[in-house]
C-alpha cells in the first residue's frame, strides 16, 4: 500500500503590520530573524535599524539579506514569548509588541496505526465476510415479503409527495 | 505501478465493515434517490466532518470522545434544521447545498493556520478504512443492526425528522471511517442505480450493487496499492451505472421509475 502522508512543520512564525510596513518574525535553529517588507508590494525594506527582545533579554538585528533582520542572541522558552520589537526607519522609529508561540518540548510522535491486519486465518475472514452478507441479504429478503405498497410506505414515498 | 496479492488479513475487516455501512446506507439512499435530493447525504457528511475538525481545534486530539460528541451534535442539529427545511421550504436541496458548501469552508477556514491540514484534509475526504478499530467495527455493527431495525420495523422513518437524525448517524460513523467520498457514494449511487427495479427488490439490489463496488474497488486498491477510499469510488460509480443499465435491459417495462 502506499506510504502514509507526511506531515509539514514549519518554525514558530508571528507577523504584524505597522504602518506601511509588514513584519514576519520566526525562530528557527536558534536564530531569531526579522523580515521587514513593504505592504503595497512586499518590496523588502533595507537599511533599518532594528532591535528586539522580551522583559530578560535584547539584541540588536543585524541586517543578512535584503529586508532580513537576525541576531543568535535571544533564546525563546516553550510557549508564549512577548517580543518586542523595535525599528528604525527613515529617522522614525516604531516599536511592535508580538506574541511569539513556541512549542513544547514534542513527545515522539506517534506511529501511524498500522492496517487492521486480523490474526484470523484467511478462510475464518473469508467465512465471517460471506456470513454478514448472507445475513444482511436475508434480511433484505425478509423485508422485501411486504407488499410493494407498504415498501414503498416504508421507503416514505407518500411523506415526500406530500 | 506494481502489483500485490490480496491479503484478506488486510482487506477482511475493511470489507466486512463496508458490507455494514451500505446495509445501513442503502435504504436510506432509496428516500433520497426518491426525494432525487443527494445534497442532503452531501451535506451531512461535510457537516460531521466539519464537527470534527471544530472538536480536535477545541479540545485537542488526545480527547477523542469529546471531539466524537462535538461531530455528532454538529450533524444532528444540521440533520434536525435539514429536516425542518424539507418540511417547510420550497428548495430543500438549494438549502442543502448551501449548508454543504458553507460546512466545507468552515473547515477549510478551521484549518487554515493547522500545521497538518493537508494531512487533515486528505483522511477526511479518503478515510482510513485500511486502518479501522476492533472498537469502531463493533460500533459499526451495532449502528448497521439498529439502522436496518429501525428502517424495518418502524413506521416512523417516514417522518423527515427521524429519517435525517438517522441518516445522520450513519453518516457520521461512515465519514470517519470511508471518509466523505466513499461515504457520499455508498449513500447515494447504488440506490439510484437500483431505482429502476421492481419496488420491492430496490433495497437488495441497491446494497448488493455498492458490495460488488466497493469489494472490487478494494481488492483493486490492494492490488495497485493505490488509496482505498478513492479506488472504491472509481470503481464503484462506473459499476453502479452499468447496473443501472442492465436493470432497465432486463425490467419488463423499461424500468419502474427512472431517476433522470
Amino acid at each position: 500500500m502506499a506510504p502514509p502522508p507526511g506531515s509539514v512543520v514549519i518554525a514558530p512564525r508571528a507577523e504584524a503590520r505597522v504602518g506601511q510596513t509588514e513584519m514576519v518574525t520566526i525562530f528557527s535553529r536558534d536564530i531569531f530573524a526579522v523580515f521587514l517588507s513593504r505592504y503595497a508590494d512586499d518590496t523588502p525594506i533595507t537599511g533599518a535599524t532594528v532591535e528586539a527582545g522580551t522583559d530578560l533579554q535584547s539584541a540588536k538585528l543585524t541586517e543578512t539579506d535584503p529586508g532580513v533582520y537576525s541576531t543568535r542572541e535571544l533564546l525563546m522558552s516553550p510557549g508564549r514569548n512577548d517580543m518586542t520589537i523595535t525599528f528604525t526607519l527613515g529617522g522614525v522609529t516604531h516599536t511592535q509588541a508580538i506574541p511569539l508561540m513556541m512549542p513544547a518540548e514534542a513527545p515522539e510522535p506517534a506511529p501511524p496505526p498500522p492496517p487492521a491486519i486480523s490474526t484470523a486465518s484467511p478462510l475464518s475472514i473469508v467465512g465471517a465476510i460471506v456470513a454478514v452478507y448472507a445475513l444482511l441479504s436475508a434480511a433484505f429478503l425478509v423485508a422485501r415479503r411486504g407488499s410493494p405498497r407498504a415498501v414503498a410506505t416504508r421507503l416514505g414515498a407518500r411523506v415526500w409527495r406530500a | 505501478m506494481a502489483f500485490h496479492a490480496v491479503d484478506m488479513a488486510v482487506i477482511g475487516p475493511p470489507l466486512l465493515v463496508g458490507l455494514l455501512i451500505l446495509a445501513s446506507a442503502a435504504p436510506l439512499g432509496l428516500i433520497i434517490a426518491r426525494r432525487r435530493g443527494p445534497f442532503t447525504s452531501l451535506a451531512l457528511a461535510q457537516t460531521a466532518s466539519c464537527g470534527l475538525t471544530a472538536g480536535t481545534m477545541l479540545w485537542g486530539a488526545p480527547n477523542v470522545l469529546v471531539i466524537e460528541v462535538t461531530g455528532l451534535v454538529a450533524v444532528l442539529a444540521c440533520a434536525g434544521g435539514l429536516a425542518l427545511l424539507a418540511q417547510r421550504a420550497r428548495g430543500p436541496e438549494v438549502a442543502a447545498g448551501a449548508v454543504f458548501a458553507m460546512a466545507a469552508s468552515l473547515q477549510l477556514v478551521l484549518l487554515a493556520h493547522a500545521v497538518d491540514a493537508a494531512v487533515q484534509v486528505d483522511a477526511l475526504l479518503v478515510g482510513r478504512v485500511l486502518t479501522i478499530s476492533p472498537q469502531l467495527l463493533v460500533g459499526t455493527i451495532l449502528l448497521a443492526c439498529a439502522a436496518l431495525m429501525i428502517w424495518w420495523l418502524q413506521e416512523t422513518i417516514r417522518t423527515p425528522v427521524v429519517f435525517h437524525l438517522l441518516l445522520a448517524v450513519v453518516v457520521f460513523v461512515a465519514v470517519q471511517i470511508a471518509g466523505l467520498l466513499v461515504t457520499l457514494i455508498v449513500v447515494t449511487v447504488p440506490a439510484a442505480a437500483a431505482s429502476r427495479a421492481p419496488l420491492s427488490w430496490q433495497p437488495l439490489i441497491a446494497f448488493n450493487i455498492g458490495v460488488i463496488g466497493y469489494a472490487l474497488g478494494l481488492a483493486a486498491a490492494a492490488m495497485l496499492g493505490t488509496p482505498a477510499g478513492p479506488t472504491i469510488v472509481c470503481v464503484t460509480v462506473p459499476m453502479a451505472a452499468l447496473a443501472y443499465q442492465m436493470i432497465a435491459l432486463t425490467a419488463p417495462d423499461g424500468g419502474a421509475r427512472p431517476i433522470g
